[in-house]
């Protein structure tokens, strides 16, 4: 190959290479800072505890929260499920919550987990509790999967809320 | 003085050609690395996967990366040639931290500890497969083209 060839050869390959790898990290960066915001940006937060008394020795109480996706960016997609749990008096209330679909930028899930009283000191407890209004320490973890990423996104959180009647 | 301007413009092409392999290995190597190899605030990794097909992908790029400074510089001895390669492989790690610092930078949050120590275990990962596949598709350019 004579100087000149090679010359040209050699300026066309890097040419090509560096192109697209210009291009590759631009694209790469721009979807690692998406992935970023979104992290920095997801978010649990208690909207309140509802009681409503059915009977006597009979009541259902209800945690509301919000899965907060609403700042995230492009198509991070999520999958979440969040941990719940509080006390009331001496026992200890846990459950879970998992939204079936995948959660996309912008959006706002409004969870649920709701369970039964049967126990009428809890009851009382309860009652005890909206009176003085007296908030109860609500312990949540999100947990959320970022498919694109193969990351895990977690974000523990205790807030204090009251209690109220229905 | 035109001696000097010649080895300037020498020097020039090294960096250059250098830089322009390095950043496509780089693109390669750095989708590796924000998928497998940091921690910050509340996110955490799956367990590091380090030979999975990224590791080949890298492998192939770095193939490529270093036929392409062989073609790139004709008139080094292996000896130079090796020079310009590690010089090449430097800058990749160069980009490869300024592309994953990128989010600390622009949204200003500090990240702990284990975020650089796993990017820096990462490299002592990387380092054998990038450098090696430059330096063997150096010596088979040579080889082959018996130059």
């Amino acid at each position: 190959m004579d100087a000149l060839t090679n010359k040209a050869v050699s300026i066309i390959v890097l040419f090509l290479l560096g192109s697209t790898g210009i291009l590759y990290l631009g694209s790469t960066a721009q979807n690692y800072l998406d992935m970023v915001e979104t992290t920095l940006n997801f978010d649990l937060k208690a909207r309140g505890i509802l009681f409503d008394q059915v009977s006597e020795d009979l009541a259902e109480v209800t945690v509301l929260f919000l899965i907060d996706n609403l700042h995230s960016k492009n198509e991070v997609m999520l999958y979440t499920s969040v941990a719940l749990s509080f006390s009331l008096g001496d026992s200890l209330k846990t459950g879970s919550y998992s939204y079936n679909y995948s959660i996309s930028p912008g959006t706002v899930i409004v969870g649920r987990w709701s369970f039964l009283l049967n126990n009428t000191t809890e009851i009382n407890t309860c009652k005890g509790l909206i009176e003085s209004k007296t908030p109860v320490t609500l312990k949540m973890t999100v947990s959320a999967i970022l498919l694109e990423f193969r990351k895990v996104l977690y974000v523990n959180k205790m807030e204090g809320v009251e209690i109220q009647y229905v | 003085m035109s001696e000097i301007l010649l080895n300037i413009r020498k020097g020039f092409w090294v960096l250059q050609s250098a830089l322009l392999v390095a950043l496509f290995v780089a693109s390669v190597a750095v989708t590796m690395f924000i998928t497998h190899a940091y921690m910050f605030k509340n996110v955490c990794t799956f367990p590091v996967k380090i030979f999975g097909g990224e590791v080949f992908a890298l492998l192939v790029a770095a193939f490529v990366g270093g036929l392409a400074l062989a073609i790139a510089n004709p008139n080094y001895d292996a000896k130079g040639l090796l020079g310009i390669v590690a010089i090449s492989v430097f800058l990749t790690y160069l980009i490869i931290f300024a592309i994953i610092a990128l989010p600390q930078v622009v949204y200003q949050f500090e990240v702990s500890a284990d975020f650089w120590y796993g990017n820096i275990g990462k490299i002592f990962l990387t380092l054998p497969v990038l450098a090696f596949g430059e330096f063997a598709s150096v010596f088979l350019y040579r080889v082959l083209t018996g130059e």
